[in-house]
C-alpha cells in the first residue's frame, strides 16, 4: 500500500464507492436493517458480522463482486474460451442493463478481436402520443380517430416493464449491416423507460467472416 | 481489427424503428430514424451520449361533414410531426487507440453527401432522357398516362 501514491488510492476508493452504489447495495442493507428490527424489538442495533452474514446468505456480496470489472473490456481467457466453443450463435446479444447510464457488459460473450459499436437506448422524454392517427371508413362518411395512447389503461406492475398484454406497447427494431434486433416491449408513457442495449459487430475481418449466421438471425426479422 | 481509418468509411447508418402494438395486439408504425453513429469515433474513449428526435410517418387525417358531403384529407409521407426524444449511449468496443477529429469526420461526411447527391443528379438526367426518347417513340406516347416516379415512406432507402 505504501507504493501507492495518495491520489491513486483517492481514485480507489472513489471507484469502490460508485460500484457500490450502483450495486443497489443500499437498498438491500436497508431491507436486512428492517428485516432484524422487527424480529429482535428489543435487541437494539444490529451486529456489522450479523448484518455481513446476512448479505452473504442473500448472496448481495456474491452479485456485487460478479459485476466487478478488471482493466479494459477484454474478457477474461474462461470467457474467450466460451466464445469459442459458442460460435454457431451470433456474437452479438441483447444486454440488459440494471442501471441508466453505466454499461455493464459482464454477461456478453463477444469477439474481442473485433470493433464493436455498443448502443444503448437509455429513456425516452416527451412523447406527445398523439402522433398514430387510425381512419375507419364507415359507409358514405368517413370518420378518423386520433388515438391518444398514453392515455391509456397501462398495466400494473414495474414501470417499463408491462407484462399484461392488454397494455399498449412500444418497440424498437434495429437494423445495422444485416444485423436486427429488437427491445423488448415497454410501456407507452410520455417518459417511457427503456434502457436495453445492443452490441453491433462493425466490421468484419476476412479471415473471421466465415461462420454464416443467417440460420440463427431469421429470429430477429421483423 | 478495424482501424480508425476503416471505421471512417462505413457509411451505413444504423436503422431505428419505432413501433407501437396497441391493445388489439395490432402493430403500427410510429416512426423511423437513422442514426448516424460515427461521431462517436471523435468523443473521448469512444464513448458519447446523444439525443434522438423521432418524427412520425403516421398518416395524419382530417375530415369534416358539410350537407352530407364529406371531405377527407390524407397527409402522406411529408407530415413529420414530433414524436418524441431518446437519449441513447454510443460506444466502441474495444476503443480506438487515437480518435479522429472532428475535421475529418466533417469531410468525410461532406463528401459522402456530395457523392449521393451526384448520384441522384444523374439519375434524375437518365430519367428525364428516357422520358424524352418514350415520348418520340410514337405519337400516342404523348396522351398516354405513364407514371414513371413513385414514392415511398421511407424516402431513405433512396440513398441507401
Amino acid at each position: 500500500m505504501a507504493s501507492v501514491a495518495p491520489d491513486k488510492i483517492l481514485e480507489i476508493k472513489q471507484l469502490i464507492s460508485n460500484h457500490l452504489s450502483q450495486s443497489d447495495i443500499n437498498n438491500t442493507i436497508r431491507d436486512v436493517l428492517a428485516e432484524y428490527s422487527q424480529r429482535h424489538p428489543n435487541s437494539g442495533p444490529i451486529s456489522r458480522d450479523h448484518l455481513i452474514r446476512e448479505l452473504k446468505n442473500r448472496g448481495a456480496v456474491d452479485s456485487m463482486m460478479q459485476n466487478i470489472q478488471f482493466g479494459t473490456q477484454q474478457p477474461s481467457p474462461r470467457q474467450r474460451q466460451k466464445s469459442l466453443t459458442t460460435t454457431t450463435r451470433p456474437t452479438v446479444s441483447t444486454v440488459d442493463t440494471d442501471q441508466l447510464v453505466s454499461v455493464p457488459l459482464e454477461q456478453v460473450n463477444f469477439d474481442a478481436n473485433r470493433r464493436h459499436l455498443y448502443l444503448q437506448f437509455l429513456n425516452g422524454k416527451a412523447f406527445t402520443g398523439k402522433n398514430n392517427a387510425q381512419k375507419f371508413c364507415l359507409f358514405f362518411y368517413f370518420e378518423i380517430e386520433i388515438l391518444d395512447y398514453l392515455n391509456e389503461p397501462q398495466s400494473e406492475g414495474y414501470p417499463g416493464y408491462s407484462s399484461s398484454s392488454l397494455a399498449s406497447s412500444f418497440s424498437i427494431s434495429i437494423l445495422f449491416r444485416n444485423q436486427r434486433f429488437r427491445t423488448r416491449p415497454f410501456a407507452c408513457a410520455g417518459e417511457p423507460y427503456i434502457n436495453q442495449g445492443f452490441l453491433l459487430e462493425l466490421h468484419k475481418d476476412k479471415q473471421q467472416g466465415k461462420i454464416n449466421f443467417t440460420s440463427n438471425k431469421k429470429k430477429y426479422f421483423i | 481489427m478495424a482501424d480508425s481509418e476503416t471505421l471512417l468509411s462505413i457509411c451505413d447508418r444504423v436503422h431505428i424503428v419505432l413501433t407501437r402494438k396497441d391493445t388489439l395486439g395490432e402493430i403500427h408504425l410510429v416512426s423511423s430514424h437513422f442514426l448516424e453513429w460515427r461521431q462517436v469515433l471523435c468523443a473521448p474513449a469512444n464513448k458519447t451520449n446523444r439525443i434522438l428526435e423521432l418524427n412520425g410517418i403516421g398518416n395524419l387525417s382530417f375530415s369534416f361533414s358539410y350537407k352530407r358531403i364529406s371531405i377527407f384529407f390524407c397527409l402522406g409521407a411529408e407530415n413529420k410531426l414530433p414524436v418524441g426524444v431518446i437519449n441513447v449511449c454510443l460506444q466502441i468496443i474495444p476503443p480506438l487507440n487515437e480518435n479522429i477529429s472532428e475535421d475529418i469526420l466533417a469531410a468525410q461526411l461532406d463528401l459522402e453527401h456530395t457523392k449521393s447527391t451526384e448520384r441522384e443528379r444523374l439519375f434524375l438526367i437518365y430519367a428525364k432522357q428516357w422520358w424524352k426518347e418514350y415520348l418520340e417513340i410514337r405519337e400516342e406516347h404523348r396522351t398516354r398516362l405513364v407514371k414513371i416516379f413513385g414514392q415511398v415512406i421511407f424516402i431513405e432507402y433512396f440513398h441507401s
